[in-house]
């Protein structure tokens, strides 16, 4: 019962997330058991959208790379499509500052 | 039997012997006592104190070493001359800043001294204290300093964790938040910490997981004014994560505040650094493997009373890429170096991170994070002073720079502050809970 609660609270706290863009994404609010494969994409996109920003983009994008890379390891199909755009856009944003 | 005898007293006087060269060898805190083979980084000698107390010191804390002249200075155009003393960081940082920007490097002088029984407890867990499973976390030890003869990368951090910072500090400091131009912003903060032989109300077996107890308090600027962090920092932070609370000023509440760990973004750092960022490295080890790499001589910020002074301001000493050299000091010192490589199925923004820990304070005074490519991302560096009136040595600022954009943010600085860092005050442990949060909010 507890854990279906914190997993509901969970699916609310990623889905604040994903209304608000350019507010402030999940980090390390959730237990690591209640991390689902799903959510873990969900904040990964997440960070994706905030990369838009200029000043913190890297930052955005590397907060996105480990949540993708952790939805990854958990077996989702979805996580290299996500790896694949975020790896594309660090290393233009590395040719940048170079 | 006589010659059973024989064999055990001989034994005995071999451990004793071997223990007395054992003691000649290192100083009390493990470091080695003698000198290097060019005698570049002399002998410790018991470290150094002007035999004052916090009263004495007044308004003004003063560089004892102000005479001493810069010995030589290392920039972009010869840093190839003293790359076998430098790290990938400074090297990066060196090369980024190719005009305006060096390391002047003095005399080293190895002035870390401590009181006596913050040696005797670390002598003492040397032959008890022990990694908890999977190392996160230190069993059977007191005080501060658990592995003084390190045998492993992790065992090295915990010493970096539990080292003595005085017993219980206060300081009002300065955050800078540096553009690429050169622009800035100022947040001001009040860090208060204690550590249980100073906190009254400290029970050892309720609270026997807990290792310091802190608050962080954002005084200016007024949009971010009277919010209130408070840590109860847990020593197994797998067993028991680490125990946090926000106080939001203008909502008034309290609320639990989890994402202050590992990568979660620091205090109105504008994302430029994680709240394992904070003392150069904080929190729990427990997402990366350690590797302990031994030790090396390099060059690192040492003994920088410079940054104390208070006539010192944030439009002198922050410059477009990096701070102003002329309030640094740079000594070469010997430093263990651990590298970090986050373990599959965990998640951290830095891949890898490389520490390197001064042999003397077990303080880490240079830090290089790297990205998920493999790419040095973020170099830091934690700006030592000996705070001789308190016996401790600590970070008189520490600076993170952003190679992926120009940017840096340096905090800990206590020019703004009205008096230098309290130390060793006593406290009580209600002062560091919930509900003690709204009382102290100033709006």
């Amino acid at each position: 019962m507890i854990k279906q609660l914190l997993t509901a609270t969970a699916f609310f706290v990623v889905a604040t997330a994903q209304a608000e863009p350019h507010g402030n994404c999940v980090t390390n609010e959730l237990d690591d058991r209640l991390i689902t494969a799903d959510l873990a994409v969900a904040v990964g996109n997440c960070y994706l959208a905030r990369a838009s920003e200029e000043s913190q983009a890297v930052a955005a994008l590397e907060y996105a790379h480990s949540w993708f890379l952790q939805a990854q390891a958990l077996g989702s199909s979805q996580a290299r499509r996500g790896l694949d755009l975020v790896e594309k856009k660090l290393a233009q944003a590395g040719q940048a500052h170079d | 039997m006589t010659k059973s005898i024989v064999t055990s007293m001989l034994l005995a006087t071999m451990a004793v012997t071997a223990n007395l060269a054992l003691a000649e060898a290192f100083t009390p805190l493990g470091a080695e006592a003698g000198a290097n083979a060019d005698g570049s980084i002399p002998a410790w000698t018991g470290g150094f104190s002007r035999g004052v107390i916090w009263s004495d010191i007044g308004k003004q804390f003063v560089d004892p070493f102000a005479d001493d002249p810069v010995k030589f200075s290392i920039d972009a155009r010869n840093l190839e001359t003293y790359r076998d003393n430098l790290t990938p960081g400074q090297i990066e940082q060196l090369r980024r800043n190719p005009d305006g920007y060096r390391l002047n490097v003095y005399e080293t002088r190895r002035t870390a001294r401590y009181p006596e029984y913050v040696y005797a407890a670390a002598q003492k867990n040397a032959g008890t204290a022990r990694l908890a499973e999977g190392g996160n976390g230190v069993l059977d030890y007191q005080g501060y300093y658990p592995f003084i003869h390190p045998k492993s990368g992790v065992e090295v951090l915990w010493n970096h964790f539990m080292r003595y910072r005085g017993g219980s500090l206060l300081r009002t400091h300065t955050q800078v938040i540096t553009q690429p131009n050169g622009s800035f912003s100022e947040v001001q903060l009040e860090d208060r910490a204690a550590w249980p032989e100073n906190l009254s109300g400290f029970d050892p077996v309720s609270d026997a997981n807990i290792m310091i107890f802190s608050t962080q308090k954002v005084t200016a600027p007024a949009r971010l004014a009277g919010n209130i962090l408070l840590v109860q920092e847990t020593i197994d932070q797998v067993k028991e994560p680490r125990l946090a609370w926000l106080y939001n000023a203008g909502q008034r509440r309290v609320r639990r505040a989890p994402q202050v760990a590992y990568d979660g973004p620091g205090t109105a750092a504008d994302g430029l650094r994680t709240s394992d960022n904070y003392d150069m490295y904080t929190g729990s080890p427990d997402r990366y493997d350690w590797k302990l790499e031994g030790k090396q001589e390099i060059y690192i910020p040492y003994n920088n009373y410079r940054l104390t002074s208070r006539e010192l301001t944030s439009a002198k000493l922050i410059e477009k890429g990096h701070l102003n050299p002329n309030y640094l000091r740079y000594e070469k010192h010997r430093v263990w170096k651990v590298v970090g490589t986050l373990k599959p199925g965990t998640r951290h923004i830095y891949a890898k991170r490389v520490f390197y820990v001064d042999e003397d304070t077990w303080q880490i005074a240079l830090a290089e994070h790297y990205d998920s490519r493999g790419v040095l991302w973020r170099f830091s560096e934690g700006f030592h002073v000996q705070y001789d009136y308190a016996d401790t040595p600590w970070y008189a600022g520490e600076a993170i720079y952003d190679f992926s954009n120009g940017r840096y943010l340096v905090f800990g600085l206590t020019y703004n502050s009205a008096q230098p860092i309290t130390f060793g005050f006593k406290a009580s442990k209600s002062e560091f809970v919930p509900a003690a949060l709204r009382a102290q909010g100033i709006r």
